[in-house]
């Protein structure tokens, strides 16, 4: 079968500026395929080549089996659409006359619009939600009604190819996975090609993916395939977390937000548990402080964010008591660092020599949260001590660092 | 909003019809439409008033019809049929007949400098065989800076015929005969064509990309568009001079009244067009001294024009 669209080895400039270099891609009837990749690195180009807006310096762009150059303007609007990511209107057209261009490469010059062509966009307004819009001017609408309409205008064209140049970006969430979905819907009658700023939405609208860099397609596939850790920090230089999403199976990315380790200088050890630390060791990172955490059961979530972070943790397995040998290693860390600080936390039988351990201890304590009982009394009366010895109750993460900033 | 499209082309119609019989039958000479028996008021009608009217008509539709074109195509409510250099180069030409040939092929070359100078800049901004708006209209101001020097070496060269030629470049209709109306009757012929493709201006107004994704040959467009307007606004030239601000103000105004859809707009512009200049050119001859009729639409349509600016920042 003949491949919907297919470029085949496409070089693209503006005047001396290579943009695209040597670029091939195939892509079968029928798919929606998403195209990634960093700034300036050649995505809109791509679309503008494919759809004939740019020519290329050599090679060539197939629409179904025949050179996009040898096409006439109109036949190719017939099966070629494309939505931008920002259209300007020059005269105050009406929602419905905008959205009625889009019969514009099937009627004749000066042939009146049939019935058709009139239920045609109203079927593409009904769809993208802007019927009610239909009589008023484009300059009135918002930009986020602007782009449905023009979303409605294109699908009036009825093309068997849809280009989509990051149409959805300045919408509202909602707006975006509408439309989304609407496009998704049309699939596999009609072929996407869409160029995404954002991971998530291409990874779990796309079935395709396309990553680009420096003009060039380095990865093709599954949005798992293309979606990696590696992928994305070679790109992009930036590390993002890979996740699967827990209700579609697709991955979905958030950033590392990545700090660099405490170098030295001052240090604190965190003693936290059931996830109270994470937040603190991200900010005393971020501040400079060389972090210390412990001890931890393995299982937490700050042993894991510990972990991540890069930071010198104490960790016990889980549900166990905390050993001798993890409190003489807790010991060595409290020992060297400058201040200590108690995030709020459940303490049982189990954690209790976390607080034990300060009782002669010779650093300046700090509580940021309250510490619950789970020990009949135990844990209540070491925070009492430890408040008697000077230990300070800070009442938010910014006092402490008030506190504790040098 | 105020839209009738629907009403407003019948209206004007029956407005442009009826000042053709009005206007007829305004003048010094106290003539109306039932005394005119006499030889002497028969020669007056049919040889001198009827074709000055038939020749504002004909210049009205003109620039009307070119004004909406280059406001379509270059996407701006400011664009005037003279804005590519045609009024300059137009207005050179005349120049040149009046300063060296006595006056003798004033219409030939005013037609031949209006047209060549569109021909000009449009070549001057031809890139790999597509014309940018935006290098049009900036070559079209560089040529008719170049033409007006040129022009302004003319006058003043120009001894005794200077006042000739600043009643020429402001536009009138005192001296047109059957003959130039003859040679108007190719505005309107010309206007069918602009007509043609009143599609195409509206999708143009998305932007040329959007237009070229929606089946429009933008380049195409532009060349015949360009072409033509220059020819209606040579032809309007070579019969009446630069008449200022009609092509400028005419489509600004039917754009609120009928919207922007060039299919109503494009007509509609044409007969306000023939409209104003018809009852300006009344203006200009009952006057007790005859005036240029340019000075009277640009002394009318730029109060107006300001009046609108102030009233909508958009239009």
């Amino acid at each position: 079968m003949t491949p919907v669209i297919s470029a085949e080895q496409l070089s693209v400039s503006y005047g001396d500026h290579k943009v695209l270099r040597d670029l091939s891609l195939v892509v079968e009837e029928g798919r929606f395929i998403g195209i990634l990749g960093p700034n300036g690195c050649g995505k809109t180009t791509f679309l503008r080549a494919l759809s004939r807006i740019l020519a290329p310096d050599a090679g060539a762009v197939l629409i179904e089996g025949l050179d996009v150059a040898a096409y006439d303007t109109r036949e190719l609007a017939r099966i070629l659409g494309c939505v931008r990511q920002e259209t300007d209107v020059a005269f105050p057209f009406t929602v419905r006359e905008i959205v009625l261009m889009g019969r514009h490469p099937h009627i004749g010059r000066l042939a009146p619009l049939g019935e058709a062509d009139l239920s045609i966009a109203d079927e593409a307004m009904r769809r993208t939600n802007t019927l009610h819009l239909a009589d008023k001017l484009i300059t009135e609408v918002s930009g986020g009604e602007r782009q449905r309409v023009l979303i409605a205008r294109t699908l009036t064209q009825q093309p068997k190819i849809l280009l989509l140049d990051e149409p959805t970006s300045h919408l509202d969430i909602n707006h975006q996975l509408e439309i989304l979905s609407l496009i998704r819907e049309l699939t596999p009658k009609i072929t996407v090609v869409g160029v995404f700023h954002d991971f998530n939405l291409a990874s779990y609208f796309c079935d395709r993916l396309i990553l680009m860099s420096g003009g060039q397609i380095v990865a093709a596939g599954t949005p798992a395939e293309v979606l990696t850790e590696e992928r994305i920090s070679e790109s992009f230089s930036v590390r993002m977390l890979v996740h699967m999403h827990p209700l579609t199976g697709k991955p979905y990315l958030v950033p590392a937000y990545d700090v660099a380790a405490g170098a030295g200088g001052v240090r604190v050890h965190v003693i936290s548990g059931g996830g109270s630390g994470s937040e603190l060791y991200h900010l005393l990172l971020l501040h400079g402080f060389r972090v210390t955490a412990g001890v931890l059961a393995a299982n937490d979530s700050d042993a894991a964010a510990a972990a991540a972070l890069g930071i010198e943790a104490v960790v016990e397995p889980p549900f166990a008591a905390v050993s001798a040998a993890a409190v003489e290693g807790m010991r060595g860390l409290v020992a060297e660092a400058d201040a200590v600080v108690v995030a709020g936390m459940p303490v049982g039988l189990g954690n209790l020599a976390n607080l034990s351990v300060l009782k002669d201890a010779d650093v300046p304590v700090y509580f940021l949260g309250r510490c619950e009982d789970y020990a009949g009394g135990a844990a209540d009366a070491l925070c009492a001590e430890l408040a008697g010895d000077g230990a300070v109750a800070v009442v938010s993460a910014a006092d402490l660092m008030r506190r504790i900033l040098p | 909003m105020l839209r009738r499209p629907v009403l407003i082309l019948p209206v004007l119609l029956l407005l442009l019809i009826e000042s053709i019989f009005v206007t007829t039958c305004i003048g010094v000479s106290g003539l109306s439409l039932w005394n005119f028996d006499t030889a002497m008021i028969q020669k007056l009608l049919f040889e001198v008033r009827l074709p000055r009217v038939c020749g504002a008509v004909l210049v009205g539709l003109g620039l009307g019809a070119a004004g909406c074109a280059m406001q379509g195509l270059f996407r701006n409510p400011m664009a005037d049929p003279y804005i590519i250099g045609t009024s300059s180069g137009g207005a050179l030409g005349a120049a040149f007949a009046i300063v060296f040939l006595g006056g003798l092929f004033l219409p030939v070359l005013a037609f031949a400098g209006a047209t060549l100078s569109t021909v000009m800049v449009y070549i001057i901004s031809l890139r790999h065989g597509r014309v940018a708006v935006e290098t049009l209209l900036l070559s079209g101001i560089a040529v008719s800076l170049f033409l007006s020097a040129l022009l302004s070496f003319f006058m003043y060269i120009s001894g005794n015929s200077l006042h000739q030629i600043m009643f020429w470049m402001m536009g009138g209709f005192w001296n047109v005969y059957w003959d130039d109306v003859i040679l108007g009757l190719l505005i309107p012929a010309a206007c069918v064509a602009v007509f043609v493709f009143s599609r195409d201006l509206n999708v143009m107004a998305l932007g040329e990309e959007e237009a070229v994704h929606l089946g429009v040959n933008t380049e195409k467009t532009k060349r015949i568009l360009l072409l033509v307007s220059s020819f209606i606004t040579g032809i309007a030239v070579s019969i009446a001079g630069c008449i200022g601000f009609v092509g400028l103000i005419i489509p600004h105004i039917m754009r609120i009244l009928t919207g922007p859809d060039h299919r109503v707009l494009l007509p509609a512009s044409m007969m306000a067009g023939a409209i104003l200049l018809m009852w300006a050119d009344t203006a200009a001859r009952t006057l007790p001294v005859e005036i240029p009729v340019g000075i009277i639409t640009v002394f009318l349509g730029a109060p107006f024009f300001i009046y609108l600016l102030r009233r909508r920042t958009q239009v």
